[in-house]
């Protein structure tokens, strides 16, 4: 059996706030083998990003993250200390944010964040490999844009250069956080596509987060269907997209308006 | 390019720059050196003549000797306590808002506490009478009253960028905190903070200032511009350039900072997160000396 890349079981987030605790993850289970496409899909609130960055141990202070089981790619996280971590970000497992207008230094050229990401080594070679990514990922200009600040290229642009800088160092996993959400919608259907080509180009294993069923159709292997922060259903695509079981996926499927049209495997229901 | 130079308030702090640069050189050639402290260099209250351009005291000093003097002692010992609040401020600051030594923070806090609870016009008069009216008390009287405001503000606003995507970014591309603190928050912060560093100036000038006004500053002979302007009351109506040269000296300063400190946060777009924290621009600036 293939060594499994992810395997979440058992997770629990929360945030204490003074008398209360909000508890935004619960009891949730995933599992992901190498190079598969996990769709994580729920309404606003429902605990999707809290979720992807517990995997980074990278959740917003004070919180708790608890879990019977975090392992990614044979190394267990859950008693990874921070070094070990900050050796795996970036490089095994990397992360598109879902707003780039705020995902950057506002003061500090693109190239230079880009490079960041990078380990160390000759500033050439960096470049090189940078300007390469970046016109892998369909940035126009890329010489110049290294130049650039953020506020000066588009939301999709900057959405690429984003994703660019997630994929230098090939990382095993990839997590989008909603990553067309924040651009226009003739915009998203361009990062979708290309979403599409890097998952197979480098053969990662992606954890999509989205509210949009049919963007996930497009990519997705299996989904998981969140709801207050629990995982309410979970299954391969086809089967979620043909038999949804549960009330709330039936209902994310009648608000994806694209769905009716461009896939026709959605027939039955 | 014209705008960055140009505008009345740049005119003004460039005239003014032109003006010393002009003087000091004709200071330079024309042999006007006397001592600032020596007295009966020249007649008792001469007014301004060829010789001694600015007129000479009641003790007949040189005028613009002390003038230069007083300058190179205000703002000197300005500059050196608004650095050190800068950077002391600064560094507490980031520490307690990153938690970077937990068992100090509490300590930390406390101590930017009771920088903010005394009124401005308080402290520097206690702490020049537990450290002595010298240059270390003059200091650490400006000091104490600059340094809580960039303590806060660093406090505040590194706890605040904690939640800001694009440091969470940092980390996700396998950032450690260090390097994120020194390539990431403290770039995003430097502007603020030297706007903030040059309006200080404005206090720091103001508090020297008036200490000396009060008689509780440096002690004579030492010349600074609140004390050639409080020795110089009582001849008023007989030597009015007693009095009017160094005041010309503190408004223009103060405004020349104060212009320069608007520019910069315009320019960098900062002036939202400096307003508020400015302490004692109320009562301890030239007003309250004139
Ligand atoms: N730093 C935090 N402190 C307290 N509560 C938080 C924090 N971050 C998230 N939460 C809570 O956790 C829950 C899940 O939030 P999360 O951001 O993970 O949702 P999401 O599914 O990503 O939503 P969206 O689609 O809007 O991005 C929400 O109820 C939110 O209020
Ligand atoms: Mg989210």
């Amino acid at each position: 059996m293939q060594r499994r890349l992810l395997d979440v079981q058992g997770l629990n987030v929360s945030f204490p706030s003074g008398q209360e605790t909000t508890v935004a993850v619960k009891d949730v289970n995933l599992q992901m083998q190498p190079g598969e496409t996990l769709a994580i899909v729920g309404e606003s609130g429902s605990g999707k990003s809290t979720l992807a960055l517990s995997i980074l141990k990278l959740t917003h202070k004070p919180s708790s993250v608890q879990a019977l089981r975090m392992m990614f790619d044979g190394t267990d996280l859950l008693h990874l200390p921070e070094r070990g971590m900050q050796k795996l970000r970036g490089k095994d497992i990397s992360m598109v944010f879902q707003d780039p207008k705020t995902a950057f230094h506002p003061m500090m050229p693109l190239g230079k964040q880009l490079l960041e990401a990078l380990p160390q080594g000759r500033r050439r070679e960096k470049r090189q490999r940078a300007l390469e990514m970046l016109s892998r990922v369909g940035l126009p200009d890329a010489e110049r844009q290294m130049h650039a600040y953020p506020h000066t290229l588009s939301g999709g642009m900057l959405q690429r250069v984003m994703i660019a800088m997630a994929l230098l160092n090939q990382p095993k996993l990839l997590i989008a956080d909603e990553p067309t959400t924040a651009l226009d919608v003739t915009v998203q259907a361009g990062i979708i596509r290309l979403f599409a080509r890097l998952k197979r180009q480098f053969q990662m294993g992606m954890l999509f987060i989205s509210h949009d069923l049919g963007v996930v159709a497009q990519l997705a292997d299996n989904v998981a269907v969140m709801r207050q922060g629990q995982i309410v259903e979970y299954g391969s695509v086809e089967r979620i997209l043909q038999h949804p079981v549960h009330p709330y996926t039936r209902h994310l499927l009648q608000m994806a308006p694209r769905l009716g049209g461009t896939l026709p495997m959605i027939g039955g229901r | 390019m014209n705008q960055r130079w140009g505008g009345r308030n740049a005119i003004l702090i460039w005239c003014v720059f032109g003006l010393v640069l002009v003087a000091a050189f004709y200071i330079a050639i024309s042999g006007h050196f006397y001592s600032p402290i020596e007295p009966f260099v020249g007649g008792k209250l001469q007014p301004p003549s060829h010789a001694f351009l600015m007129g000479t005291d009641e003790l007949g000093r040189d005028v613009l000797s002390r003038l230069i003097a007083a300058t190179g002692v205000t703002l000197g010992l300005s500059l050196v306590s608004v650095v050190l609040a800068m950077l002391i401020g600064t560094l507490l600051g980031m520490g307690a808002g990153y938690n970077l030594v937990p068992f100090l923070t509490p300590v930390i806090l406390f101590l930017g506490q009771i920088s903010i609870i005394f009124p401005t016009r308080w402290l520097p008069l206690m702490i020049v009478a537990l450290f002595g009216n010298h240059a270390l008390g003059m200091v650490l009287s400006m000091f104490f009253s600059l340094w809580g405001q960039f303590f806060w503000l660093m406090y505040d606003e590194s706890r605040g960028l904690q939640g800001r995507t694009f440091i969470q970014a940092a980390y996700a591309v396998g950032g450690t905190k260090w390097k994120v603190i020194i390539f990431h928050v403290f770039p995003y912060l430097a502007p603020t903070v030297l706007v903030l560093a040059t309006l200080s100036f404005r206090t720091a000038i103001g508090v020297i200032s008036t200490l000396s006004f009060l008689g509780i500053g440096l002690q004579p002979p030492t010349p600074t511009w609140g004390s050639m302007i409080a020795e110089a009351q009582p001849y008023f109506f007989q030597a009015w350039w007693l009095v009017v040269f160094p005041i010309v000296a503190l408004i223009i300063s103060v405004l020349a900072v104060n212009g320069l400190g608007n520019r910069f946060g315009k320019r960098w777009d900062v002036m939202d997160r400096v307003q508020g924290r400015t302490r004692g621009s109320e009562g301890t600036d030239a007003t309250t000396v004139t």
